[in-house]
Formats: C-alpha cells, structure tokens, sequence
C-alpha cells in the first residue's frame, strides 16, 4: 500500500483535482433526493406546477452539474491510475535492465513478467476503485447522514445506530474475508502451477503412463480451490445480506419515528428514504472491494519486491575506458552461485593471450559456462579478480567490456523482428555485405537464401520458426557480426551436426582474425584442434596446455578422449 | 428503498479483467448450442441450481414491491393514518429479502463453485487423453490460459450474470407491472426515458469497443515485448542492448497509456449521461404528476410517492441487464473456446479384442512404416527393420532425418500413416495402449522434471515404491552420490522443472526414472547429450547392465557411444540409407563413415 501511495503523491495534483471533482459529484447526488422532496412538498401537494418546474430545473441543473464534474473526475482519475500504471512498468522495466543475471536468477524471468504485466493491471485496476469507491463512499455517507439529520433532525439516535451495526458489519467482514481472500489466491497459484507442469511435461507424463495420477493431482488442487472460493464467498454471502438488512431496518425505523410525530413533511421523509439507500449502497461496495483490495495488495508486493531489487554488480563510478585487444587473466578466481553454497569455481588462474583460441573441455557441471561467463561480468567473481588487457573487469565500462566481447550462448535466442534486425544486434552499423559474410561462416547463408524473404524473413511472434540447428547459426552469426576482440563459444553447436560444425569452426578460424576465441564444449574432436585446451573438473582446473601436453600429463583430459575417441590412437 | 441494493457481483477472482462498461466484447458463435452444452454440464448439481435461479427470482421481490409498501407507509403518514400494519409488512418484506439474498449467495458461493470443479476436472479428464499431436500443435501459452482464465470466466460470470440476469429481469418486469397498475400514462412517458437511455448505451458503446480493443491490442504488444526482452536478458546483456529494449518498452508503455485513458475516458461518460437522463424522466414525471393532482386526476398522495420511487429505479436494471449480456457474451465465448478442446478426439481407444501385454519378449519390426505430422510432408518413408528381442539398436542420422519421429511411433504418441509397427509379431495398435506404455521406458530430449521431491520424480507414476528400490534405481545411473549431495536428500522437493539442479544431474534423474519403470524395453532419445562423455560412459556401463535382457533403442549423435550396438540403422531424410554393425557400416564406406570420421578424427 505504501507503494501505492508513493505513486499517487507524485500525481498529487491530478489526484486532487479528481478527488474534487468527486467531492462535487458526490455532492450533487446528495443535493438531488432535496429537490425531490421540494417537487413533492411544494409542488404535487400544493397542486403548484410553477414549482414542480422551478425545482425540476434546479434538479437537472444539479444533476447536469453532477455529470459534468462526473466526466471530469473520470478524465482526471483514468490519466492518474493509468500513468501510474504506466510509470510503475517503466519504473520496474528499468530496474531489472539494471539487474545483473544473479538478481534475475533469483526472481526467476517467468515471475518477472507476470509481475510486469498482470500485476501492474491488478494495481492499476485498484487505484481506478478507490477513487471511485474509497473516497466517494465515505463523502456519500457522511453528507447523507448530515442531509438526513437535516431534514429530520429526530433521527439522530437511529442514525447512530444504524451506522455502527454497520460499521461492526464491515469490519467483520474484512476481518474474516480478508485472509479467505488471501487463502484464495494461494490455491490459484497452484492450481496454475499444476497445469503449467503437465503441459509443459506432457510428453513424461505420457511415456509412463501416468495421466490418471496427473489427473488426480489436478483435481485435488481445483477442489481445494473450489473450497477456498467457496468459503470466502460464503464470508460475503453472510455479512452482504446483513448490511443491507441493517440499513433498510433503518428505514422502517425512521418513517415509525416519524409517524409518531406530527407535522412531517412527506417530500423530507421521501429524501431521507433516499439518502438511507445512498448509504446502504456506499457501504455494500466498501465491503465489496474486499477482494480487489487483496489482490491490489498481493500484487503492490510483488512489484516492490522487483522495484527493491539491487543490483547485485557494483556499478563502478569512474570506469576505465580501456583498449580492449583481449588478452585475459583470471587469478585466484572462486565463485559460488547465489543460494548455493557449493563452489561451482575453485581458484582458478590462468592467462590467455590476445589472438589465441583456447577449447574448454570438462564434464556437464564442471564450471565451464560459469567460466565464460566471468568475462563479459554476467556474473562476478566471489573471490578473486578477472583482469582483461591488465584491466580489473568490476572496474571496467560494462558497455566497453560487452561491446568487445561476443556470446554465443548455448540457448541460441532470438528476437522478433527480421533475420537482418536480428543479425544487426550485433552491430548497428554493419553493412549488408558484413551481415552476408558473418552467415556464410556461420553456415547460415543457405537456409536464409531459401526462404523467400532471405534476410527480411520475419522470425518470433507471427513468423517462421527456425530449427534449433538454424537458430544457433543464426545466433553465431549475430556475435560475428559483432567482430569482437573477445568471442566466447559456449557449447553453441551442439545442434549441428559435425559436418557442419567442422565448417562452421574452419570458416570462424578465417574470420576471427586475432581476436581471442573461447571455444566451450563437451566434443573432444571439437577442442582438440585450439592453441590449447583448459579442461576442467568440479569446478577447478585440471590441465591447460596443448592437446599434446594434456595427453602426457592430465588424467582427466585422457579419460575424456578416450572416453570418445577410443583406445585407438590417433594423435 | 431497495433501489440498488442488489449486490454488486464480487469481481472476478482470478486476475482476468472483466469487460466493464462497453468493454470488448466477444461475440459467441452458437449461443444457444454453447448454452445447451453447458446445462449438459451441470448434470447432478441441477437441484441446486435450480433452488438459485428460484432464489434469484424472489431476489426481485423487495424491488418491486418494497416502493408500493414505502409509497402507502408514506401516505398514511401523511394524512395521520395509523402505519403500524403498514410498516410491519416493510419490515417483513425486507426481513424475506434478507432472508433470500442470503441463502441465494450461501448456496451460490458452494454450488457455483462444485460446478465449475466438475467443468474444470471433466476438462482436465478430457485434455489428459488427448494424442500429443494435440500438445505439440498448440502454445502453452494459449492451452494455459483456456484451462485456466477460461473455465474461470464461465464460473464467475455465468453463475453469477445468470443469477442476475434473472433477478434483474423479474425485477424489469414487475416493477413495470405495478407502474402500469399504478398509472399506465405516467409508464408510457417512463418507457420514453427507457429509450432514451438505450439509444445512448448503443452510441457510447460504439465508441468504447473500438477503443477497448485498442488497448487489448497495445497491452498485447506490450507483453509481448517484455516477455521475449526479461526472458533473452542473457542476450540483451551480452549485446548492450539494454537502453534499445528500454526505449522500445517505453514506446510500446506510452501506447497502451494513450489507448487505455482514450477508452477509459470514453466509457466513463455512459453512467453521467444516465444520470442526467435518469433525473430529465424524474423530473418529467413529477411535472406530470403536479398537473394532473392540479386538474384533480390523482388524488392519491402514495401513489405518486411510489410511482417517483418506481421511476428512480426502472432505468437502472435495463443498463444492468445490458452489461451483463455483454460479460455473459464473453464468457460464452470463452465456453466456446472450452468446448472446442472438449471436442478434440482423444487419443483413440483400444481396438476392439485388444490384447493385453504383460511380459512382452521385445521383438520390434518395422514393415513399410511412412508417415508424415502434416499430409503431404512425409518424415519416414517405407522403413522397414527388425529388432531382436534383447538387442540394442542405435538410430543416426543428420538434425532433421526422422530419429526422434521413429520413437514417437514406436511409443504410440503418434500412429503410422502405412505400413505397420509390430512388437512380438503383432501389431503395436492390437495392444491395449496403457500396457503398450508401461512395456516402453522412455528417457526423453526434454529433461522434464515434476515439482515434487526426487524421491517422487524417481519413482514417478508408483507412488508406493519403497525407499530401497528408489535407492537401487539411483545407484544404477549414478545419481546417489550428488542426491545424497542436496540439503535433504531424497526428500528434496524440486521447484518448477529441477531447476536448480545442472541439466547433467536432471538428465541423471530421467533416466533413473526409467530405470526404476523397469520396462522391458528401454528408449534413449539424446538422452546423454548433455551429459558428459565420462560421465555418459559411466551411465552406458550402468545401462548396459539393465540392458543386458531387454530391448533398446537409442538415439545419439555422437557416434562414439553407440559404436558397440548390435544394430546401427542411419536415417537420411526419412529413409533408412544403410544399417549394420559399427565394423560393417566402417567397411561400406559410406555416409556413416563419414560421419564417424569427422567427429573423431583430428582435422
């Protein structure tokens, strides 16, 4: 709620406007059921049409009035929730651009998005209510109480009593609804997370045959929902009713009370019928924004927690801004995954030259994505310093850093948009005949001249879907396209078939040129042939020399050859 | 005095946001034919809804005749008449409007709430028998949101617009009843204002659902592009493309900003103008009544209270009922999309006389197999090999070639478009299918874990295997010592998908699932590709062991780690190209030994 309030003080202008706008309109509501009761006291009784007339236009003047000031409310209240709405996507949009990939690990991107979209609408949706129904509620009830006291002056104790049953009645069914409401939502969430399960593993489920167990785990969690709704509901069902009884009691009440008197105006007792009902309906939608008030809660959380988020990297303040040619060197470098207390490195040193192409070699969890991932600053080492060009990279200008660097992730990820916009990520400014060149090496030239847009085929939403193969050549030729002095090769072919990776790597040897190439994979065929090979295990270096001297000396680097290649010797 | 006292329908629970007031709306295609299905639907919850839709109706009770009863209470007050019988049938009226309004949403709040159970389970019941050709041809995304959004949006709207709806037009109907007894000129002019206020609602709405569409579509836009941009941040990152994602974002932002207060504004002048319309008839009325108690034709002083009292509120339900058949349309339209899945043919059932299959031998053929995912695009044409009960035989073949398509048939997740696929000398299809599952033990590409712990993942589908057999199956791939490893062993519940573990360790656990199936034929799809090569080799040891008796079929793509299979049949786009031993195949000299050579020799 705090948060909710952040954002409409800095709106405080709009919202004020709009919450005078709704002063006036609630008042013109109230000042209505007064003509009514003129038209009938002055006018119908007395058979005096003049009146009937001058009352009616003050009437319609009035509710014109109330329109207008109605309009404008809504006018200034929809510009208030929705650039709230809109600075608070902006706001958390530009928060996780700042994170760093730890923070966005721990928030999980699936997460992030709902919070992003549906949560800011369920946010959004709440701030429209309360203006409408937060403030208005209140107005209409306290002025109608006020007119009634007015007109009928003797109805103060029933007033009185009236309003504090109902008051009692809506505390307690806040207080009894509201963790209902809470209980609710839980069980929807897993209800949601037990259909994205099965149809995310529906292949699994089917392979073993178990969609009656599946089923019956979907249907334990949707009777459990069913309960919760049906208990919530029913806190509704039970003080809803009640409420309105109180308030249509106070009816029957006041026009006793006034029956015991002599001397009442039928057109006064009309309007304070009027205004019981105007009371009745403020308070039966204060009780019922019960659920959109928890929702609205939920959900204000969930965008403070992405708001609240540091970045886990220090920013440094004076970067350095140095000349990257891609020489790299790790000492000492320890690290750990957020959460995790297992060290997924373990003091690593070791240097790479500028111009050199080292494979990475070790088994699945070994660390070597982690490693690769040091160097762009993805992550950051827990212990120990990455220096690039003798720059410390924590110091060093993140763009400068990223721009000299290209990834080749192992999830080859594209964007909407066309192959060539794609392909442009890499740089803006290249030319065509760069974008044609880094494609034939990536070996995705063919594919593109085949289809008949070529280069302007559009891929993601609404267009063509690639293969995974195609997909991590088009996303090879997006680094090229870069020309990096660093480019890093994580496991990037593993859908290629060896044909065309031993192409693939034959055409990056020409083009890289002297930039310094990281080749990770699990192939031994695929890193044998580097300037030298660091091939790890569990997190730390085991060997790192050339194919030649890591057969002579490292143990792990023999298991794994000839856990491929064989007995047979061929090097 | 009942004027709007109808409770305000809770909002929807479920974070879909209602059409509101000229919202969008989507128009169903066969209203009655979707209604007819839904009421089939309710099959023994009819009682009690039919209890609601009598309650609703007694719902409009208080409405209509609490304004006669205020009316004559007014009059007698008026003129010093004694008002005690006069209020007691005020208080009895409202007592009887409680009474029915609560049991109305008590019993809403349960049996709106089983009904929309059973909806959603016979859903699920239906979906989970569907053929994977279903899954694979349609986004999660999309299935997700009618499993769940949809089903959700028939249960808030149609059980509570129907309740509505219904008292809403009783409460139409009698209050124009008594107006018409009270006085049929003043309802005459009345019905006047009615037009009004209909002729208004159609222009405005007009208006606002093109503007709401607008703003679904620029939310659209918006979502799209923050899903794509949070879930690629490795790459925007490693691209810098961080302030290009932001500027598009804050485009895209804007959009829906100016699209969303245009068709907001726009809505907001409906209910103003009502009003406006709604006082214009108050005060015509009144006008009226004043000149016909001055020429003497009225004389009653309750009748015009109570007529006054009627006219505030007549307008009000027609507005009601016309936004609820709107939001009744949606959801209509969102049975519709239910109803469609429902209609997808299941998975076909047995042949009639199908034979169970208890201890199949393992013999697998393939005579003249073709088929294709789309008519007119064949995958596999005219395949036909043997597989020998207790041997294992490798598929190869380039990214494309038709691997993983020989597996879907051969587990029946699709069947062959000609030709046959036998087990044990009949055909796959004369099986009961559950028995043709459980002789198959699948490791899948996809390493597709449950949100349980490893203890349930490992002996998924037998939830009462005991703790030693879980053990043994983990020990046999590997996969002890690093479960062993995790802050509660066995007991680890796994989030979403494994993913805190390595993909190696989620590939470990797949593959002791199968193990611990125990099936008597056992399918590797890549199973091992993102395990590493020594790690794999320790795997393969391991599965050389389970193999020994049983039938395998493995896919790889490094060749290397099916070198010593009985039988290595190499698909090339959708045929078989040459089959053999690794020795025989190295002898022909052909594609495989090719292939074999580049991964393995040194460039």
């Amino acid at each position: 709620m705090k948060l909710i309030l952040h954002y409409i003080r800095k709106h405080l202008g709009i919202f004020l406007i709009s919450t005078l706008f709704l002063t006036m309109e609630a008042m013109a509501d109230l000042f209505q059921p007064a003509f009514m009761s003129m038209i009938v006291d002055r006018g119908i009784r007395n058979a005096d049409v003049k009146q009937i007339l001058f009352y009616g236009v003050c009437m319609l003047g009035i509710a014109m009035t109330g329109a207008v000031c109605a309009v404008m409310r809504n006018r200034f209240a929809s510009r208030v929730s929705q650039t709230i709405g809109k600075e608070l996507r902006r706001d958390m949009y530009h928060n996780v651009q700042l994170l760093s990939m730890e923070n966005i690990d721990r928030l999980r991107p699936a997460s992030i998005i709902t919070r992003i979209t549906n949560d800011v609408v369920q946010v959004q949706e709440f701030i429209n209510g309360i203006m409408r129904i937060m403030v208005k509620a209140p107005i209409t009830c306290i002025g109608a109480i006020i007119l009634i006291l007015v007109q009928t002056p003797r109805q103060a104790p029933v007033m009185a009593g009236i309003l504090a049953t109902a008051s009692v009645l809506i505390l307690g069914n806040m207080r009894i609804g509201y963790p209902r409401f809470g209980t609710v939502q839980k069980k929807l969430d897993r209800l949601n997370g037990v259909t994205r399960e099965f149809l995310s593993s529906v292949r699994v489920v089917k392979a073993f045959h178990a969609e009656e167990k599946e089923g019956e785990k979907f249907e334990d969690v949707s009777l459990e929902f069913a309960r919760a709704n049906t208990a919530a509901l029913r806190t509704m069902a039970v003080f809803s009713p009640l409420i309105s009884l109180t308030v249509n009691f106070g009816v029957v009440l006041l026009l006793w009370i006034s029956a015991s008197s002599h001397g009442t105006e039928i057109g006064r007792l009309m309007a304070s019928v009027n205004y019981m009902t105007q009371v009745l309906f403020a308070m039966g939608m204060i009780s019922n924004t019960l659920n959109v008030a928890v929702r609205a809660t939920a959900s204000s959380e969930r965008i403070k927690e992405v708001l609240e988020e540091k970045p886990a990297q220090h920013i440094p303040a004076n970067p350095v801004k140095p000349e990257i040619r891609g020489e790299i060197c790790l000492e000492h470098v320890s690290f750990a995954y957020a959460g995790s207390g297992k060290m997924a490195l373990h003091d690593i040193n070791i240097r790479i030259h500028q111009g050199e192409t080292i494979g990475i070699i070790g088994s699945t969890g070994s660390g070597k994505s982690t490693l690769v991932n040091l160097i762009p600053r993805f992550y950051d080492a827990t212990e120990g310093k990455v220096w690039i060009d003798g720059c410390d990279v924590t110091e060093t200008d993140v763009r400068l850093l990223r721009t000299a660097v290209a990834v080749v992730p192992q999830k080859a990820l594209l964007f909407s948009g066309t192959i060539r916009e794609n392909l442009r990520w890499g740089s803006e400014g290249a030319s065509d005949e760069e974008l044609y060149r880094a494609a034939d090496v990536a070996c995705a030239a063919d594919f593109i001249g085949q289809s008949p847009q070529g280069y302007d085929t559009l891929l993601g939403q609404g267009g063509v879907n690639l293969s995974g193969g195609q997909k991590q050549r088009l996303s090879l030729a997006r680094a090229l396209v870069r020309n990096p002095q660093i480019l890093i090769l994580d496991d990037c072919t593993s859908a290629l078939d060896a044909q065309t990776e031993s192409d693939v790597l034959k055409g990056l040897r020409d083009m890289a040129g002297r930039a310094t190439v990281l080749l990770v994979s699990q192939r031994i065929s695929t890193v044998m042939r580097t300037d030298r090979i660091l091939c790890m295990d569990n997190g730390s270096v085991q060997g790192y020399g050339t194919h030649k001297e890591l057969m002579d000396s490292c143990k792990t680097y023999q298991e794994i050859y000839h856990s491929q290649i064989g007995g047979r010797d061929h090097g | 005095m009942a004027e709007r006292n109808q409770a305000v329908p809770p909002a929807n629970l479920n974070g879909i946001s209602r059409p509101g007031r000229g919202g969008a709306v989507v128009k169903p295609k066969n209203m009655k034919g979707t209604l007819g299905r839904l009421w089939r639907l309710t099959k023994g919850h009819r009682n009690g809804l039919g209890w609601i839709l009598l309650l609703s109706a007694f719902a409009s009770l208080a409405s209509i005749l609490s304004p006669y009863v205020t009316g004559k209470a007014v009059a007698a007050i008026g003129s010093g008449d004694a008002v005690v019988w006069v209020l007691c049938c005020l208080a009895g009226l409202y007592l009887c409007d409680w009474l029915v309004r609560f049991l109305q949403a008590f019993f809403m709040a349960s049996i709106g709430q089983r009904v929309i159970h059973h909806i959603r389970r016979t859903l699920f019941a239906h979906v989970r028998t569907l053929p994977l050709a279903f899954f694979d041809r349609r986004q999660h995304g999309e299935l997700m949101s009618r499993l769940t959004n949809d089903v959700d949006n028939i249960s808030t709207t149609i059980s509570n617009s129907l309740s509505l709806l219904l008292t809403y037009s009783f409460t139409v109907a009698g209050i124009f009843g008594m107006m018409l007894y009270l006085s049929p000129f003043l309802t005459a002019v009345s019905l006047a204002g009615v037009g009004l206020i209909f002729l208004l609602t159609k222009t405005v709405t007009k208006h606002t659902r093109k503007l709401f569409a607008a703003q679904q579509k620029n939310l659209g836009a918006l979502n799209g592009q923050v899903e794509e941009s949070v879930s690629g941040m490795a790459v925007v990152k490693a691209f810098c493309r961080e302030e290009e994602m932001e500027r598009e974002f804050g485009e895209r932002n804007d959009r829906l900003c100016d699209a969303s207060i245009r068709a907001l504004i726009c809505s907001g002048y409906l209910m103003p103008l009502m009003n406006v319309i709604n006082n214009l008839l108050y005060v015509a009325v009144s006008v009226l009544c004043g000149v016909l108690f001055v020429e003497g034709r009225i004389s009653d002083i309750g009748l015009v209270t109570s007529f006054l009292l009627y006219v505030r509120q007549f307008t009000r339900p027609f507005v009601e009922i016309a936004n609820i058949y709107n939001n009744f349309q949606t959801a209509v339209a969102g049975a519709e999309r239910v109803f469609e899945i429902l209609d997808e043919q299941p998975e076909p059932p047995d042949r009639e006389g199908a034979v169970s299959l208890k201890c199949p031998r393992g013999d697998i053929e393939l005579r003249h197999v073709a088929f294709g995912y789309v008519p007119g695009k064949p995958v596999l044409r005219d395949v036909s090999v043997k597989i020998p009960a207790g041997t294992q035989a490798a598929i190869v073949g380039a990214t494309g070639s038709g691997k993983t398509t020989l597996i879907n048939l051969l587990t029946r997740f699709y069947d062959v478009s000609a030709g046959s696929i036998l087990l044990d000398g009949r055909d796959l299809r004369d099986y009961r299918m559950e028995d043709l599952r459980q002789a198959f033990g699948v490791v899948l590409q996809d390493t597709a874990l449950f949100a349980a712990s490893v203890r349930d993942n490992i002996c998924y589908g037998h939830p009462e295997a005991s703790m030693e057999q879980v053990r043994e199956a983990a020990g046999i791939v590997g996969a002890d010592s690093f479960i062993e490893r995790l802050p509660e062993g066995y007991d680890t519940i796994l989030t979403q998908g494994g993913m805190e573990l390595s993909q190696g360790e989620r590939q470990l656990l797949t593959i002791a699932r199968a193990v611990f199936a125990s099936a008597p034929i056992l399918i590797l799809d890549e199973a091992t590709s993102s395990v590493d090569t020594v790690t794999e080799q320790k795997i393969r040891r391991a599965l050389l062991k389970i193999c020994a008796d049983r039938t395998s079929v493995i896919i790889a793509h490094r060749l290397s780690t099916i070198r010593d299979s009985d039988r290595i049949i190499l698909l090339d786009n959708g045929k078989i190209a040459e089959q053999g031993t690794h020795e025989e195949l190295m002898a022909l000299d052909g594609i495989y030994a090719r292939m074999y050579r580049t991964q393995t020799e040194l460039g």
